[in-house]
């Protein structure tokens, strides 16, 4: 018994040792593929959590209960300051009621007068946030709406009340929402009274940056942020926080969506406004200007064929 | 008696992956947003290296590399890095498992810290190298720091909470301790 193992072991280890080379190389190589050609390789990533979010949303979803359960059950032990807090808040919520119902009518009498049509296509698409990244330097989660849903990348997600993040990596039933807390989340947004324009630059803490901007004395704690929709990036005037300024000086945001519990997230679908390039387009349709150009250029074409393409 | 051997590696390589699936899947649950908070250790590494130490006959090197390789695919990190070099740490351990195999606990924990921290150094400073965004060093030198530190704790709880000994320590059967 002894002498076969030996034998085994010397006999197996060039073969082991191939084996993990092997192993090895391979694993180089998809770090290497993934380095150069990232979004192919993202898209297998999301198709394997694509795959997996089946069997994880039936070991998540008990587990995850139960957490907010007992999360929910310790907040009974401070339950008295919280009935205060609470009536506090109700009253000074009331009084922003009555100046919001008069504000709404104001609102309604001044968009009958201008006969404005809200722009129908910001409609939004509610999914349940899956899964996080799993990993405290990467801020992201994993919403159950995917290309099924006709997500796209780079639509905005939001929780009720404001800006949460973005749409990165769309898989068939799934898609991952970068947060703006990310590293690598770049917003450009507007800074409310003011009109600063300025860009939100995730730093992996609750409060992204406010960087870029033109003049910070014009800058207050307390105002308003909104996206900008610089760059298409966003649709414009999606709410994301409030300024304010951390010890260090630096001016923050304070975000309006609760990102430490993300329950519900609203993709806005957003669809990119139609890009004015050339003088001529702005009055008449793109294809109606390109079809009178080539039949000032060329005069060959029919009028009947022009009527056809306009019809 | 090699099918006997065998069944129970079989077990124990099937333990290791539900083990590792479970700490996975745990990382991902959608319980803890908050950003900038402390990072915790990196169990599923620490779990490996344990196993390696403790049971290295039941870890084949493939089981180790898709396992990390999955891990990775999954927690968002550059896949394969962290693979990589869990592979070749796991390597590395074996080829030196005779150092280990009589050594008190402390000289183990020793080298095990060494070796978390090593890969873990090496994982932060491949970002450097290839050019990625570089997570912050003070929270990732922490999170190295609780990792070695997580070392005798994983080996309590996997020795007295699924029995994963020394090989040849009483049991008798791994590495020898029939012959």
């Amino acid at each position: 018994m002894a002498r076969d193992n030996g034998a085994d072991d010397i006999s197996l280890k060039p073969v082991r040792r191939i084996v993990v080379g092997t192993l090895a190389v391979v694993l180089f190589l998809f770090f290497l593929v993934w380095r150069i050609d990232s979004p192919r390789v993202e898209r297998f990533r999301a198709a394997v959590i694509d795959q997996i979010m089946p069997a994880f949303t039936w070991v998540a979803t008990p587990v995850t209960r139960t957490a907010r359960m007992i999360e929910d059950f310790q907040s009974y032990t401070r339950i008295y300051e919280q009935n205060q807090e609470l009536r506090r808040e109700l009253q000074q919520m009331k009084a922003w009621r009555e100046a919001a119902l008069q504000l709404e009518q104001e609102n309604a009498k001044l968009l009958d007068l201008n006969n404005v049509r809200l722009d129908p296509k910001l409609t939004y698409i509610t999914g349940v946030v899956k899964a996080d990244a799993g990993s405290p330097f990467r801020q992201s989660v994993i919403l159950n709406l995917g290309a099924r849903d006709g997500i796209r990348d780079g639509w905005a997600a939001m929780d009720g009340i404001g800006l949460v993040g973005r749409i990165s990596g769309v898989a068939q039933k799934t898609s991952r929402v970068l947060l703006l807390t990310d590293t690598n989340s770049r917003i450009p947004a507007t800074i409310q009274p003011a009109g600063q324009r300025t860009m939100l630059v995730g730093d992996n803490t609750p409060m992204p940056i406010l960087e870029f901007l033109e003049d910070a004395d014009l800058v207050r704690p307390g105002d308003r942020v909104v996206t900008s929709g610089d760059g298409g990036v966003f649709p414009p005037d999606l709410l994301v926080g409030q300024v304010t300024q951390s010890p260090d000086g630096r001016l923050r945001i304070r975000l309006a969506a609760d990102v430490q519990h993300l329950d519900f997230l609203r993709v806005l679908r957003s669809l990119p406004g139609e890009g004015i390039t050339e003088p001529g387009t702005l009055v008449v349709g793109p294809g109606v200007y390109e079809s009178t150009v080539s039949q000032a250029d060329g005069a060959l074409e029919p009028p009947a064929d022009a009527e056809a393409e306009d019809g | 008696m090699a099918d006997a051997i065998n069944a129970i590696r079989f077990r124990g390589a099937a333990l290791y992956l539900f083990l590792a699936l479970t700490v996975i899947f745990a990382r991902m649950l959608p319980l803890g947003f908050e950003p900038g908070r402390l990072p915790g250790p990196d169990i599923l590494l620490v779990l490996t290296i344990v196993w390696t130490i403790r049971r290295p006959d039941d870890l084949p090197p493939g089981l180790v590399a898709v396992t990390f390789h999955f891990a990775d695919l999954l927690l968002m990190r550059p896949p394969g890095l962290m693979a990589l070099l869990a592979l070749l740490g796991t390597e590395f351990l074996r080829s030196r498992s005779n150092q280990t195999n009589g050594a008190p606990f402390a000289v183990e924990w020793l080298i095990a810290a060494v070796l978390i921290a090593g890969i873990m150094i090496l994982y932060y400073l491949s970002h450097f190298l290839f050019a990625l965004p570089v997570p912050s060093l003070g929270l990732y030198l922490f999170s190295v720091v609780i990792s070695a530190v997580s070392y005798p704790f994983l080996t309590a709880i996997l020795r007295w909470g699924f029995g994963i000994r020394r090989p040849g320590a009483d049991e008798g059967i791994g590495a020898g301790g029939q012959l």
